[in-house]
């Protein structure tokens, strides 16, 4: 929070107002219950949310107070029990729906905890090239080409190389050799390798110690500068990297949008009571 | 495409490793499993055993000191000598010629009810833990209500309309033993089936049985490489216990278990007859089970450092030195 004016400044999309890209992802009306039919507790209460082509959007809020759950239910790892997620107009309605299937394609998902989200007993390269082997595989030959191999070396190295890491290093390096911040930023090149139009990153740095924090926020800020038009939504309790990396705030408290703005504007003026509770106790 | 490995070896790149992805050449990852395998004592009397196990089972097929059939009636029960090492059973035949050929038939029983037993508790395993809750409490159900069933039992049901064959031990053995794979396999599992690296996968559009074979199956490694060498073993001991009962290995076909019932009806009188098939299955049995601990700690790259540091060396090796052949 310190260098507040510094980092607004170095933001690239600083605009108080939001994107006017297309709406990519857009989620209407989502409810969300857990428990049993007895006792019910209600995780969202009639959310709408918008994300936009090339925006960043930060989903802020206290510990279980819906982020992660929205967030699944948008990227389709998850379904509401009320309410409807669209991706490009298309409606996600189960794992066969061609919006779905679309959203596969075009998304790529960063986890909370690298070491749970990486098979310990793959390489960091053939993590990254998992989901191009498959889209290889998929495009109609029963084994892949020469010409596919290299592209996807290729493409697994530019990955590994967009977040930092040296890919002679880490290509055939296991999860069980890497700190925290190296297996984080793997598995954020495993996300970007498809060169997705949208990505979620789950709480990305939560997991890991302060210096694979910097890492992270580096290649997260590398992949916004190489990638403009690629949408981002990245949950966060850390408003440091929200102010650096979002250009919106969607604030969420116990389950509904308690406020949302232009991050600049946000953190400057926020409205409601809880929203300054969270700034103040993050400058804290 | 051939490149140079770290210790100055050239290999051939198949189209899957072409692309560097941290993929190991097959052959250099079996050198370093059988290495590290060679290294720890348990693992050097498994690879011993296989070996001779094998070796003598090939050898079986074209050479026995004495043909099979040949009896000398003067010399029944003989105790071991220069012309019969192990002596002669009741019939006057060669016991090590009957060991030797039913070496093959122990090796094929074994073979066949690992595969089996890994076909049907693999199965097992992915209806349990298929994302289709009612499917898979379903599953657990039958497979905890199935496991209740005793392999001589199973056998014995198996042989009524089929009779006394191999087949029987290796349907009744790898039933039992699959279930029971599937069983303990499924903590692992199930734990794989939730985790965050089969839900990247999912969402990256990776199909439900691709997850399966390359996610969660490799998962359950550790269990599944025990629980195969096992049933290996176990099937074994299972054929003389069964061939005894009239229910396995058919009269005339060599087995162990054969030369141990046909010697036990007179073990406190020829006691050393029975030795050699007892000793010979309790030391191939004792080589699977040891074998089985030795694939878990060595052909697993969580538990063997030197499948990592082959594979780091390897893709940077390739990248750095590979040339077009």
């Amino acid at each position: 929070m310190r260098e507040t004016n510094e980092q607004t400044a170095m933001r690239k999309h600083e605009s108080a107002e939001p994107s006017n890209g297309t709406v990519l992802l857009a989620a209407r009306g989502i409810c969300k219950f857990f428990g049993t039919r007895t006792h019910r507790i209600q995780a969202l209460h009639d959310v709408d949310m918008d994300v936009r082509e090339g925006e960043c959007v930060a989903v802020i809020g206290g510990s279980g107070c819906g982020k992660t759950t929205l967030t699944r239910i948008m990227f389709g790892l998850d379904t509401a029990d009320a309410g409807t997620v669209r991706y490009r107009g298309g409606l996600l309605a189960g794992p066969r729906s061609a919006a779905m299937r679309q959203l596969r394609v075009e998304s790529g998902i960063v986890f909370q905890n690298p070491f749970t989200s990486l098979d310990p007993r793959w390489s960091a390269g053939r993590s990254i090239a998992e989901g191009l082997v498959v889209r290889a595989a998929r495009s109609g030959r029963r084994r892949h080409s020469a010409g596919d191999g290299e592209a996807i070396d290729a493409a697994v190295r530019g990955a590994l190389a967009m977040v930092g890491l040296d890919p002679d290093d880490f290509i055939g390096r296991y999860p069980l050799d890497m700190s925290g911040g190296q297996a984080q930023r793997v598995a954020i090149a495993r996300a970007m390798v498809a060169q997705p139009r949208i990505m979620l990153a789950d709480e990305p740095m939560s997991a890991v110690d302060v210096s694979g924090r910097v890492q992270i926020l580096d290649a997260l800020t590398e992949i916004r500068r190489r990638q403009p038009h690629m949408a981002m939504v990245i949950v966060s309790h850390d408003l440091g990297v929200v102010q650096q990396l979002a250009d919106r705030i969607v604030v969420l408290h116990d389950g509904r949008i308690e406020e949302t703005g232009a991050t600049g504007d946000l953190l400057a003026n926020p409205q409601s009571a809880y929203t300054k509770q969270l700034i103040a106790a993050a400058a804290w | 495409m051939t490149a140079v490995s770290d210790d100055g070896k050239r290999f051939k790149r198949s189209g899957r490793d072409r692309h560097a992805t941290g993929n190991v050449p097959l052959r250099m990852r079996f050198g370093v499993i059988m290495r590290s395998m060679w290294q720890q004592s348990g693992g050097r009397f498994a690879l011993i055993v296989m070996a001779c196990w094998i070796a003598v089972s090939l050898l079986s097929l074209f050479w026995t000191p004495y043909p099979l059939l040949q009896t000398d009636g003067g010399h029944a029960w003989a105790s071991p000598s220069a012309a019969h090492p192990l002596g002669t059973d009741g019939v006057g035949a060669d016991v090590l010629s009957w060991l030797m050929a039913g070496s093959r038939t122990n090796l094929v029983i074994a073979l066949l009810t690992m595969l089996v037993s890994a076909m049907i508790g693999l199965a097992c395993t992915a209806v349990m833990v298929s994302g289709r809750r009612a499917l898979a409490s379903a599953g657990v159900v039958v497979v905890d209500a199935l496991i209740a069933i005793p392999t001589v039992l199973l056998a014995l049901l198996f042989a009524v309309p089929f009779g006394a064959s191999i087949a029987v031990i290796v349907a009744a053995c790898g039933m039992t033993y699959g279930l029971n794979m599937a069983r303990i396999v499924k903590p692992s599992a199930s734990l794989a089936a939730r985790s965050a690296y089969v839900q990247a996968a999912r969402a990256m559009g990776v199909s439900a049985w691709r997850v399966f074979f390359t996610h969660i199956v490799p998962s359950t490694f550790p269990v599944l490489a025990v629980q195969l060498s096992m049933s290996a073993g176990t099937s074994i001991l299972a054929e003389a216990g069964l061939t005894y009962l009239g229910v396995g290995v058919p009269s005339g076909v060599p087995s162990w278990g054969h030369t141990l019932t046909t010697s036990v009806r007179l073990i406190s009188v020829y006691p050393l007859t029975v030795l050699w098939p007892g000793l010979t299955v309790t030391l191939v049995v004792t080589a699977l089970y040891l074998l089985g601990d030795a694939i878990r700690d060595c052909a697993d790259p969580l538990a063997n450092v030197e499948l990592r540091k082959l594979a780091a060396t390897v893709s940077r090796q390739t990248h750095n030195t590979g040339v077009d052949a």
